[in-house]
């Protein structure tokens, strides 16, 4: 009878345990961990504050480089999102075609700080200039949008805008 | 006994089951945030007022210098219609800038979509279509005054409304823009010329004195520079030739075809196209007869000799 009674506790710690511990199991493993919006919030927010702070010359990016010794930068002191919206003049304008160095150049001044596991849309009046990602935005869960207004003085007696700068970023 | 060791076991599968469910509903209940939990709506929509607020003072800061560069532009082509200098200079140029209109009757050429109400307007009616921020400005005290040789100065104070469900705001600021000479018509050469010139910095910077070939550079590509009394820009456009420390001057071109002198004439633009005359005897009026320095015959007054450091060697009278 004691022997009996040994196997039925032990068997009985067994199934005792093995509830707990299936229920921990199922407790953590359904448990996932989403991301929240107010990191991507202030990361799009940073995002656009930094091309609205950092100058030309303060940016050593490689097509960055490339378009000021081809002389398509030529005011260092433009800011990232002045020389984006200069590009943008040119473009609506007709004086050049410059569709291709917009996207490379936000291409340029986002890699690195856009995380790769984000994707990113920037537009200029709901034109979209350059997206990176490889999440189609409307599969995405979250979208975060932040929008500024920019402007540009071309010359003397000329401002460009205002225009009004787009940014999304999705998981 | 073995009753009660099932008992026992009964009982100790009933108390794991319930601490697994414990378990359980402790977990389980911890519900996920959504995914806005963090966004404040308030807090965001004021960092939209704050950021507008920053651009419309930006902006309306940029605008008034483009708008009164235009202005001027239509000033002097108001000057060249009426072939007269405007003493009423800064009375006209405020409403110019402000209006498009010089006076209560009278248009400001080429203000059409430059004036500063249609810039500010831009701004406003942007922000409130894509922020759906309701916003008004008033401007007052606007005026206009010169600091700089080669720049004039608008000053003027801004009060920014702005109307929210979440926030009022409102903002005043006294803006300051510097309006940039440069490639403008010269009103003297305008009114009392025989030819036009555009008025181009020179890019040499002198503490001290000048040389000859300094005046080569001047000469030859038509360049200002700042001196001492010389006539300031807007009494070139006002018509008022008294000595300013803001001055500027350039050297008119006495090979033009246009332009006709005497033995009593310097080239120094505001005395010369003022028909100043100078003593040739005494004498206060010299030619430079070195040609490594200017074509032959040019006159200057002796200061102006002086101020280039001409050595009198290089100098001979007029008469």
């Amino acid at each position: 009878m004691n022997k009996r009674g040994a196997y039925f506790f032990v068997i009985d710690a067994l199934i005792a345990s093995s509830i707990i511990t299936l229920s921990l199991i199922i407790i953590f493993t359904t448990h996932s961990i989403r991301p929240e919006s107010n990191p991507t919030i202030r990361l799009a927010e940073d995002y656009t504050n930094y091309l609205i702070s950092t100058k030309i010359r303060e940016f050593q990016g490689g097509s960055v480089q490339n378009y000021i010794a081809q002389g398509n930068i030529t005011n260092l002191d433009n800011t990232l999102m002045e020389q984006l919206i200069e590009f943008y003049y040119q473009n609506t304008s007709g004086l050049k075609d410059t569709s291709e160095a917009m996207s490379t150049f936000t291409n340029d001044v986002s890699t690195g700080v856009i995380p790769a596991q984000r994707n990113f849309a920037l537009y200029i009046n709901d034109s979209l200039i350059h997206t990176m990602g490889n999440k189609a935005i409307e599969n995405s869960e979250l979208v975060i949008s932040t929008k500024k207004i920019g402007f540009k003085r071309i010359n003397s007696s000329f401002i460009y805008g205002p225009v009004i700068l787009e940014v999304k970023i999705w998981v | 006994m073995g009753l009660r060791h099932n008992k026992k076991g009964i009982v100790f599968t009933i108390l794991s089951i319930v601490i697994a469910i414990f378990f359980t509903i402790t977990f389980s209940a911890r519900t996920e945030k959504p995914l806005d939990y963090h966004v404040d709506i308030t807090n965001a929509r004021i960092t939209v007022i704050h950021s507008y607020t920053e651009n419309f003072f930006d902006y309306a800061e940029l605008s008034s210098s483009i708008s009164g560069y235009s202005a001027l532009q239509g000033v002097i082509e108001d000057l060249n219609n009426m072939n007269a200098y405007n003493p009423d200079f800064e009375t006209q140029y405020v409403n110019c800038v402000e209006t498009g209109m010089l006076t209560d009757s009278k248009v400001c050429p080429n203000m059409i979509n430059k004036t500063l109400y249609y810039y500010l307007n831009k701004i406003k009616n942007l922000t409130q279509q894509e922020f759906n921020l309701e916003s008004s400005y008033e401007i007052r005290n606007i005026s206009v005054n010169q600091t700089k040789p080669f720049s004039i100065e608008l000053r003027m104070n801004i009060t920014l409304n702005i109307t929210d469900a979440y926030a009022n705001a409102s903002d005043t600021r006294i803006l300051t823009s510097s309006v940039d000479i440069n490639g403008l018509l010269d009103p003297v050469y305008l009114i009392n010329g025989t030819y036009n010139q555009t008025i181009n910095q020179t890019s040499l910077r002198r503490a001290g004195k000048w040389n000859s070939t300094d005046l080569i550079q001047l000469y030859n590509n038509h360049e200002y520079r700042e001196y001492n009394n010389a006539t300031k820009f807007i009494d070139r456009i006002k018509g008022n030739f008294t000595p300013s420390n803001l001055g500027i001057e350039s050297f008119v071109n006495h090979t033009h075809p246009d332009v006709s002198y005497d033995e009593n004439d310097t080239m120094v633009d505001y005395l010369f196209w003022q028909g100043v005359k100078f003593n040739c005897q005494t004498p206060r009026v010299l030619e430079i007869n070195d040609t490594s320095i200017i074509n032959p015959f040019y006159q200057l007054d002796v200061d102006h000799i002086d101020s280039f450091d001409i050595d009198p060697s290089q100098t001979r009278v007029t008469c």
